[in-house]
C-alpha cells in the first residue's frame, strides 16, 4: 500500500513531534536528562560545598555561626535534593561505565526489521530497574540520616 | 572521556568513604558529624586529610571535564573552544587552591 505524498508529509511532522516530547522518551534517554541535570546541581554544591567547609579555617566560632545559618527545614530540603541527585549520578554513572566496559549489551549485529538495537536489549534494562532500585533504597537512607538523625 | 568515567569511579570509593565519616564512621549521626570538635579532629586525621586530597582533585576534574563537555556540545567554533579550555583550567585552579587550603590548615585545628 502506497501513502499519498501528503500522507507522508503529516506522518513525518507527526513522528517529529511525538520525537520532542518527553512522554515518548524511553527511560535510558530520561536517565541520559536526568544525569546532565543532576550532574549540573551536584556540581555547583561543590562550588558552595568548597566555600562553606573552608570557613572552618576562621575557627569554631565562625564555624558554628555557619552551622546554624545552615540548619533550617530550607537547607535541609536543599541537602536531600542534592542527595537524591547525588545517588541517581552515582549509580548511573557506575552503570554507565560498566555499559561502557560492554557488560550486558551485547554485540552489535545486522540491522534486521523493527531495527531494535542490541544495546537496547533486556539485560542492561535489568541492570537500570537494578540501578533504580539501589538509588531509591540509599535516597530513603539518607533522607533517614538528614531529617530524623538530629 | 576515558579519565572522566575512570575518576568517576574513583569518586564513588572516595566519596563513599567521605560521605562515611559523617554517617556510621566514627560518629553517631550527620548532625553530630558536623560539630567542631568532630571535625577538626577528621581533618587531623592524615588518611582521612589524603582521602579528602584525593576527592578534591577527582571532584574538581569530573566537574569541570562535565562542565566543559556541556558547553561544547552546546556551541562549537575555534574561539568558543579555547574560551572553555581556559575558563575549566581557571575554574580547576580555584577549586583545588581553595579545597587545599583548607586540607593544609586542618591539622592545626584540634589544638584551637
Amino acid at each position: 500500500m502506497e501513502a499519498s505524498n501528503l500522507e507522508v508529509k503529516r506522518r513525518r511532522s507527526l513522528s517529529v513531534l511525538a520525537s520532542i516530547n518527553p512522554l515518548n522518551y524511553n527511560v535510558e534517554r530520561w536517565t541520559y536528562t536526568l544525569h546532565r541535570i543532576s550532574g549540573l546541581v551536584v556540581g555547583f554544591y561543590f562550588f558552595a560545598h568548597i566555600y562553606v567547609t573552608g570557613q572552618i579555617i576562621y575557627g569554631r566560632g565562625a564555624w558554628e555561626a555557619v552551622m546554624a545559618t545552615m540548619a533550617n527545614p530550607a537547607v535541609h530540603l536543599g541537602e536531600f535534593i542534592v542527595l537524591a541527585f547525588t545517588v541517581f549520578h552515582s549509580l548511573n554513572g557506575l552503570r554507565l561505565f560498566l555499559i561502557w566496559q560492554g557488560l550486558l549489551v551485547g554485540r552489535p549485529g545486522r540491522l534486521e526489521f523493527p531495527y531494535r538495537p542490541s544495546f537496547l536489549g533486556p539485560r542492561q534494562r535489568a541492570l537500570m530497574w537494578l540501578m533504580l532500585i539501589f538509588t531509591v533504597l540509599f535516597i530513603i537512607y539518607g533522607g533517614y540520616q538528614i531529617f530524623l538523625l538530629q | 572521556m576515558k579519565a572522566h568515567y575512570l575518576l568517576g569511579v574513583a569518586i564513588l570509593v572516595a566519596g563513599g568513604i567521605h560521605i562515611a565519616t559523617h554517617s556510621f564512621l566514627g560518629t553517631e549521626s550527620y548532625a553530630k558529624s558536623l560539630r567542631f570538635d568532630e571535625t577538626a579532629a577528621r581533618y587531623g586525621n592524615s588518611l582521612l586529610a589524603v582521602n579528602l586530597e584525593v576527592l578534591l582533585v577527582a571532584v574538581t576534574y569530573h566537574t569541570v571535564n562535565g562542565l566543559r563537555v556541556i558547553l561544547i556540545e552546546w556551541k562549537q567554533g575555534p574561539k568558543w573552544e579555547r574560551g572553555v579550555k581556559w575558563f575549566a583550567i581557571i575554574l580547576a585552579v580555584i577549586l583545588i587552591a581553595a579545597g587545599t587550603y583548607t586540607i593544609m590548615r586542618g591539622p592545626s585545628l584540634a589544638l584551637a
